[in-house]
């Protein structure tokens, strides 16, 4: 999309730098927010820093990888660094509907009911790590809560490891309050040890748990959904600098939970971005054992898939 | 000789001063001895239902019981004073007489304070102004809200000066403050709307009793709401004319910590259905297709119609959290409007309020003049319109604060004693 010349002309007469975010922003209003996000953060630095940053803004950059971080969750500041996705507004809702309406009952009773065995968030393709983090914010001392973010990535799990830090989620020994770890591992082919690891160990100590089945709580996960044949729609900022792992697939992480997944899990949440992800889980899935539910975003789209063991109904159906 | 004349006439002076401006009106001294007098009459305490009314009975007469001893004290020392005066000679050199003098200052200081005081209480009593009015009761915290007014693109730009001019005082008088919304318009010299966060900074959980102490944001900018005038040459303008444009403010308390209640109330409209929420509406697939930056969120209220529009942060839970405190403080200051319009007969007053519609001030820049059209009794001028803007004369600032208070409450008692 060209923008019109009329448009550039006042931008300049606003700020001279403000024509460069109009690529990506298209209007005045969102440019001058942008440029303000831009100066405050290199308000200490010098200007030609600033200038560059603008410029690199114009060839499409992700604004989220000149700032370096994005804000997410409640108070978090998801690092941000090539070769990793960046967390989408939708993922962020996506992330609060989980915390304060899907799991907010059922992890409540299990904080009273205090079994003694082993509780499993899975994160999968956790990218960033936002998702976990996010969890492990909203629910920080529920013992034997163990949460794991799995990626096929080094540089995610590398990055997601540092925001762990960056955030203060780390797992202090001694206090057994929400652990939570990062894993390299391939979603789609895991191995039989990522499951034994998963399943029994106390990330703690190093000892075992007593095993309970369907051993995971709940898996949640931001796959790559999107078909290849739309690359040539994408954005700039998405196609050229954005990791194409992250972001291009149709079933196959869909068909992967439905096969190796689900039958070790009492709920899920997928996020998607089409109709038939929607229909291939839906489908695929028991009728007896499950209800399945789509979720809508902010902006009326259709953006994910969740559901949940019906014998746990009570647990998962207070707040919906 | 030169001395005494001059040491006779600070005397006299003060003496004059005193019968002038310390002295109470005839009518509350009159209230307070006939409280006191019925204050030990046992059916004077059955009849009195009203616990409240009677505290600051109470408190009333103490104050003026207070207030008669200091007098007394007072007249003593200036008769011991002239005592002195007529028996020494050299009365410059008589150290007794200085300490004596710095003491009558001390009494004057004290009279002026209990006189005030007093004088608050009546007012409390004849329900003029209510608990909550009082400067102590107020919350430390403030929204401010600037927006432009009449004259097209001239406003705005005023609009954004008042708002350079608040961010300035804000520095100066140390005040945490942030900035909440700031909605720039087409041309990108003027703004259409800006919302500020004032709060005190707390240091060390120190906090004075002073009456405009660094940490009561709000008392001292609660004056400013109201529609600020601009008389200048604008920049648009091409012919040199001279334009009148107006901007409002909005001033609204908020408490400063968060408490339960309030957290309660915004967790309430939360999930009330009345509020609609509105995120930007793109086109597109959305989700891992695009990444857009733009996290903008307005909120309606739709039975009150009011609705707050945010974009400053760079994520939408925390602009939706800004805008939901914003739009709970407004329903608030709203409610809280009509409450008092409804017991306006009750509370009497039509000053004590000022209406977000009153013209209160002139920024006459030809002329480098400020006026504030609602001081009548206490003079203020201001004739240097650039240094009050950049608040490079924080005195000045302070001196219009400190004479507004007193005009109001000034306008307050000629009500109350007149009635």
């Amino acid at each position: 999309m060209r923008i019109n010349r009329q448009l550039i002309k006042k931008a300049k007469n606003i700020n001279p730098l403000l024509p460069y975010l109009l690529p990506q922003c298209r209007t005045i209003e969102n440019a001058s927010t942008e440029l303000r996000w831009i100066n405050e953060h290199f308000s200490s630095k010098p200007k030609s820093e600033f200038i560059e940053a603008c410029k690199r803004r114009y060839k499409g950059m992700p604004l989220q990888y000149i700032l370096g971080t994005q804000p997410f969750g409640k108070n978090l500041n998801i690092l941000c660094k090539k070769n990793v996705l960046i967390p989408r507004w939708e993922t962020d809702e996506i992330t609060s509907f989980l915390n304060d309406v899907l799991l907010k009952k059922r992890l409540q009773t299990i904080r009273e009911n205090q079994e003694n065995s082993k509780k499993i968030i899975l994160d999968l393709c956790t990218g960033s790590g936002c998702i976990s983090a996010s969890i492990k914010e909203s629910y920080p001392d529920i013992k034997d809560l163990f949460i794991y973010g799995i990626d096929v990535s080094k540089a995610c799990i590398d990055l997601a490891m540092e925001n762990q830090v960056f955030n203060n989620l780390e797992n202090n020994k001694g206090n057994y309050d929400t652990w939570l770890g990062y894993l390299l591992h391939d979603v789609l082919n895991p191995k039989k040890e990522l499951f034994k690891r998963v399943k029994k160990m106390d990330e703690w100590t190093g000892g075992e748990f007593e095993t309970s089945s369907p051993f995971i709580e709940c898996i949640i996960s931001n796959p790559p959904y999107i078909p290849h044949k739309q690359l040539s729609e994408l954005n700039v900022s998405v196609k050229n600098y954005e990791p194409h792992k992250a972001l291009f697939g149709e079933l196959e992480f869909y068909k992967n939970f439905v096969d190796v997944w689900s039958p070790h899990c009492n709920s899920f949440f997928y996020e998607l971005g089409d109709i038939t992800q929607l229909d291939f889980i839906r489908n695929n899935l028991d009728e007896d054992t499950w209800t399945v539910h789509k979720w809508m975003d902010g902006n009326d789209k259709l953006r994910g898939v969740y559901g949940y063991r019906k014998s746990l109904k009570n647990d998962y159906e207070h707040y919906i | 000789m030169r001395f005494l004349i001059r040491n006779l006439r600070l005397i006299s002076t003060i003496r004059y001063n005193h019968t002038i401006s310390y002295s109470i009106p005839q009518k509350i001294v009159g209230a307070a001895q006939e409280i006191a007098n019925n204050f030990n009459k046992p059916d004077r305490i059955t009849k009195n239902l009203n616990v409240a009314e009677f505290k600051i009975e109470q408190r009333l007469v103490s104050l003026y019981n207070k207030y008669i001893k200091l007098v007394d004290e007072k007249k003593e020392l200036l008769s011991m004073i002239e005592l002195e005066k007529s028996e020494t000679r050299m009365p410059n050199e008589n150290e007794f007489l200085s300490d004596c003098e710095t003491e009558l200052d001390e009494y004057n200081d004290k009279l002026k304070d209990l006189k005030h005081e007093i004088e608050t209480q009546y007012l409390l009593l004849k329900k003029y102004i209510s608990e909550s009015d009082l400067t102590e009761n107020l919350s430390d915290g403030c929204i401010l809200e600037v927006r432009p007014g009449v004259g097209g693109s001239e406003s705005s730009i005023f609009a954004k000066d008042l708002l350079s001019m608040y961010l300035r005082l804000c520095q100066v008088k140390n005040w945490n403050y942030e900035i909440m919304n700031i909605d720039d318009d087409d041309s990108g010299v003027g703004i259409n709307e800006a919302i500020l966060e004032i709060k005190p900074k707390y240091n060390d959980g120190e906090s004075l009793d002073n009456m405009f102490d660094e940490n009561k944001c709000y008392s001292y900018l609660q004056f400013e709401t109201g529609v600020h005038r601009v008389q200048r040459i604008p920049m648009t303008e091409s012919k040199g004319r001279v334009h009148t444009s107006t901007a409002s403010v909005l001033v609204l308390p908020m408490s400063e910590k968060v408490n339960e209640d309030t957290k309660k109330e915004i967790d309430e409209l939360k999930k009330s259905k009345d509020v609609r929420i509105e995120v930007m509406r793109a086109s597109g697939k959305g989700g891992q297709h695009v990444n857009t930056t733009n996290s903008a969120v307005r909120l309606t209220h739709e039975p009150t119609g009011i609705s707050v529009y945010i974009q400053s942060e760079r994520q939408q839970h925390r602009n939706k959290e800004k805008a939901f405190q914003i739009l709970h403080t407004r329903m608030k200051n709203k409610r809280e409007e009509e409450l008092r319009s409804k017991d306006m007969n009750l509370r009497k007053s039509k000053v004590s309020n000022v209406d977000r519609s009153f013209k209160i001030r002139t920024y006459n820049y030809p002329t480098n003049n400020i006026y504030d059209h609602r001081l009548q009794e206490f003079k203020w001028h201001c004739s240097v319109l650039e240094k009050f803007m950049k608040v490079s004369a924080e005195n000045k600032w302070d001196e219009l604060v400190n004479n507004l208070y007193k005009e109001k409450h000034s306008k307050l008692m000629k009500e109350v004693l007149e009635n």
